[in-house]
């Protein structure tokens, strides 16, 4: 049976709405997920301000930005192409953190891996911009790997994460999509050191709560250390 | 709808994805239906001796009591339909594009502490990708047309959800 009068129309109407509706500047699903790691990266420094902690902003060169500036793909800390932005973040009493966006650590085995969104050691960051070095994973709080997808992401992104987190020697990864995964799901559920959170959209609020919280877990274990 | 017009539809929307530069957006959801449903199903392991053929094990089908044999389960794929499919592609073109600007509203907010700021960058480090940038007045721009698309896609799960 063709389509109807009226779901056709439906359909055009639709074909009329996407235009209008889509930014330019995101069709690429790079794009996407660049955006995807900078919520979560708010996310991060949300849950850092419930923890009573200062957040602040500086560039790689440490003035405070007018703008602030991302990578697109990840790179090092101590790169000048840009002047990129990262978070500090300050509990009373304890050194200071810095938040970034897509950066390369450094593994245990000596293997640079890109970190989405990494929450580092203040020295350790500081001392790699002067060294031209990448912070060790041994010095991150929070690593986190970040999956933007239209559909169901696969089970391959997930052993992905198991072999990133095999060589990092944080204390705490988290795998976060914005799409529910059951495989990945429960491919990750048995491990301890690892945090699984799905369906991380703004309007999903009771799942971004959970994620605030496990941050949040994050910095109480810091604050208490 | 029935099946064939939720395929139809399907076809139609593709194309328009397609016709847009969210060929990626078609990927994922052709990967995701080519994965299909897996459902769990329980299975007794047959010894070689009692089964006629050499088939390893059967998938219980029944409630009847069973014949003695190690029991376990598996992971069975389905089809997607053409209805589920439709659904899929549907909620893809709301992740992409309602939701990333969700995405970037809230972030932000975020940044800005809960009060919004303006605008954010994102540039390339050494590679060959394009820069770009969120800013409130490119959201607030789309906000109607996002409105619009959104009733519209609404109504059109609706239809792929009746009869």
């Amino acid at each position: 049976m063709p389509l109807s009068p009226a779901q056709q129309t439906l359909l055009n109407q639709v074909q009329a709405a996407l235009g209008p509706a889509i930014s330019p500047n995101l069709t690429a699903a790079s794009a996407a997920n660049d955006v995807f790691e900078a919520y979560v990266v708010g996310l991060v420094l949300e849950a850092a301000r419930r923890e009573t902690a200062t957040v602040s902003f500086e560039d790689v060169n440490g003035r405070t930005p007018t703008v602030f500036t991302f990578r697109t793909s990840p790179g090092f800390i101590f790169s000048t192409t840009q002047n990129y932005t990262h978070a500090i973040i300050t509990f009373s009493g304890k050194p200071p953190l810095e938040a970034h966006l897509g950066i390369y650590v450094e593994g245990a085995s000596g293997v640079l891996h890109e970190c989405d969104v990494a929450v580092v050691n203040r020295a350790e960051a500081q001392a790699c911009r002067v060294s031209r070095a990448s912070p060790r994973s041994a010095r991150l709080l929070i690593a986190t790997e970040c999956k933007f997808y239209a559909a169901t992401p696969s089970l391959g992104l997930g052993r992905g994460f198991l072999g990133l987190t095999a060589d990092l020697t944080v204390r705490d990864c988290f795998f976060v999509m914005n799409r529910t995964a059951p495989s990945i799901e429960r491919l990750l559920a048995r491990r301890r050191r690892h945090t699984c959170r799905e369906s991380i959209i703004p309007a999903n609020t009771g799942d971004v709560e959970l994620l605030i919280n496990s941050f949040r877990s994050a910095f109480r274990e810091y604050k208490r250390s | 709808m029935t099946d064939q017009q939720c395929a139809e539809s399907y076809n139609l929307l593709r194309d328009l994805l397609r016709d847009l530069n969210f060929d990626w957006v078609v990927e994922q959801v052709e990967a995701d239906i080519r994965v299909g449903i897996l459902i769990e199903k329980p299975i007794r392991e047959i010894s070689p001796r009692h089964a006629v053929e050499s088939i390893g094990f059967e998938v219980i089908e029944t409630v009847e009591p069973q014949r003695r044999g190690r029991s376990g389960s598996i992971k069975q794929r389905v089809e997607y339909s053409d209805r589920e499919r439709f659904r899929i592609l549907i909620e893809a073109i709301e992740h992409a594009i309602l939701h990333t600007t969700d995405l970037q509203e809230a972030t932000l907010k975020l940044m800005g502490n809960n009060q919004p700021s303006s605008q954010i960058t994102f540039e390339p480090d050494g590679s060959n990708e394009h820069p770009f940038k969120i800013d409130l007045l490119d959201i607030n721009t789309r906000r109607q047309a996002q409105n619009v698309l959104k009733q519209t896609l609404d109504q059109l799960k609706a239809e792929a959800d009746a009869p």
